[in-house]
């Protein structure tokens, strides 16, 4: 019904890290995409929804980090709990139980890897491998230049690069 | 990573580059180990992102308060904020625009001319871009229908006096587009028919107005919809929705043969 929802609700999630907090955020971003809609020209719909969800994220994390502090445990305890939801979501939804649970359990930990990664390097990863934007409307939607895009998603793979070979690496030693 | 091509090896493997800069980054990769790595690092990350991914579904009850908060935001500022009145003051705009231009143009050949070759590839974008705004605007300003109805015979009648053209309705729920409704539109400024369909949570506006001369028909992505246009008969349809091309291609044939069959 509502375009691109979900793109915006998948964005919203990832950068949230929390169901309720993603879908105040699209709530959000719809209102004031429909309130700015005089401001839009030519654009692209999705690029420009995108990044009224991201702002609009930025926006109510702000909020959140003066409201309270968010100790690094804490923030790693939520990214831990999004991986157990996406885990569940997968293994509900695969008809062999046994296949799903080897299946999501790489997944989910991948998942887990980027639901870690710093907010500047999460959301330039998310914007390319799960809304395959370019370099060009990625840069447009964080407002920062095309070199900077390419640094930080270097930054993003080598990032989930360590923690998976990291994580293989525990699992050997254990 | 410390050879110096690892940026651009990425930008080859995330299809950023040009034919020639990827062959460069081939060539490359033939000598450097690091980089062979580096882009198998890429390439696995993206296969495990890509099929290990679940469907995570839009919760209805999300979608219900973004309804409930959009139309509180339309009654609290009901006329000049609202994307109906956004569509028409660009029409309006654009007319002026182009009363202007022709008027200016009356004094030399040349710049007569000029105004035509602008023009006429103008027209197809301007229609582009109603039809666009039409079906985002469907959407998100909760006035998808004005007849509401998965009869055809229903929705056909409707549009008698209504619009200028009497659209084929045809039923196609049988092939997963499902008749929603219809609704009259103001496009290019002709007062056309739009019939509904869905397939899912996927919203199909199908346009029809008489065919004037040198549209364009065809397949065109614009502010991340697919508009698919054809001619049948002395008809121009256009088909406006977020569905995939193949979908919409489907969806299209399908009307085609409809008309053919039911066209009086």
């Amino acid at each position: 019904m509502l375009p691109h929802l979900d793109a915006a609700l998948g964005l919203a999630r990832w950068l949230a890290r929390s169901n309720a907090d993603a879908e105040d955020v699209v709530q959000e971003a719809y209102l004031r995409a429909y309130r700015s809609f005089d401001g839009f020209r030519g654009e692209q719909a999705k690029p420009w929804l995108l990044t009224i969800v991201r702002n609009c994220h930025r926006t109510q994390a702000s909020k959140h980090r003066t409201s309270r502090v968010i100790l690094l445990e804490e923030a790693q305890s939520r990214a831990g709990e999004f991986a157990v939801n996406i885990v569940d979501t997968v293994a509900a939804d695969t008809e062999d139980p046994e296949a799903a649970a080897i299946r999501s359990d790489d997944h989910a930990r991948l998942d887990a890897a980027i639901a870690r990664l710093p907010i500047d390097f999460r959301e330039v990863l998310v914007l390319r491998e799960f809304e395959e934007l370019s370099y060009r409307e990625i840069a447009e939607i964080v407002d920062i230049p095309m070199g900077t895009v390419m640094s930080r998603l270097a930054r993003a793979r080598a990032l989930l690069r360590s923690a998976w070979l990291g994580d293989t690496a525990d699992e050997a030693a254990s | 990573m410390s050879c110096e091509k690892t940026l651009l090896v990425q930008a080859s493997f995330d299809g950023e580059l040009d034919a020639a800069a990827a062959a460069d980054v081939e060539a490359h990769l033939a000598t450097c180990t690091e980089c062979r790595d580096w882009l198998k690092t890429l390439q696995g990350l993206r296969a495990e992102i890509r099929t290990g991914a679940a469907p995570r579904p839009v919760p209805p009850h999300l979608i219900g308060a973004i309804r409930s908060a959009l139309d509180e935001a339309d009654e609290q500022t009901p006329r000049q904020r609202s994307w109906t009145a956004w569509l028409r003051r660009a029409a309006a705009t654009r007319k002026s625009l182009l009363v202007g231009a022709c008027s200016g143009a009356v004094g030399t050949a040349l710049s007569a001319a000029l105004v035509i070759a602008l023009a006429l590839p103008g027209a197809d974008q301007r229609l582009l871009e109603d039809v666009t705004a039409a079906h985002v605007r469907s959407l998100m300003a909760n006035h998808l229908l004005d007849v509401t109805s998965s009869n055809h015979h229903m929705v056909k009648p409707w549009f008698d006096g209504r619009v200028d053209v009497a659209p084929p309705v045809a039923g196609l729920a049988g092939e997963g587009f499902v008749l929603a409704g219809g609704r009259a539109d103001y496009i290019g400024g002709m007062r056309v028919p739009a019939v509904v369909y869905r397939k899912g949570r996927h919203v199909i506006n199908l346009f029809s107005w008489p065919v004037r001369g040198g549209e364009t028909y065809g397949l065109t992505e614009h502010k991340g919809f697919n508009v698919l246009s054809w001619r049948s008969r002395d008809l121009v349809f256009t088909a406006v929705s977020d569905l995939a091309p193949e979908d919409l291609k489907a969806f299209a044939r399908l009307v085609q043969k409809r008309a053919g069959q039911t066209t009086e």
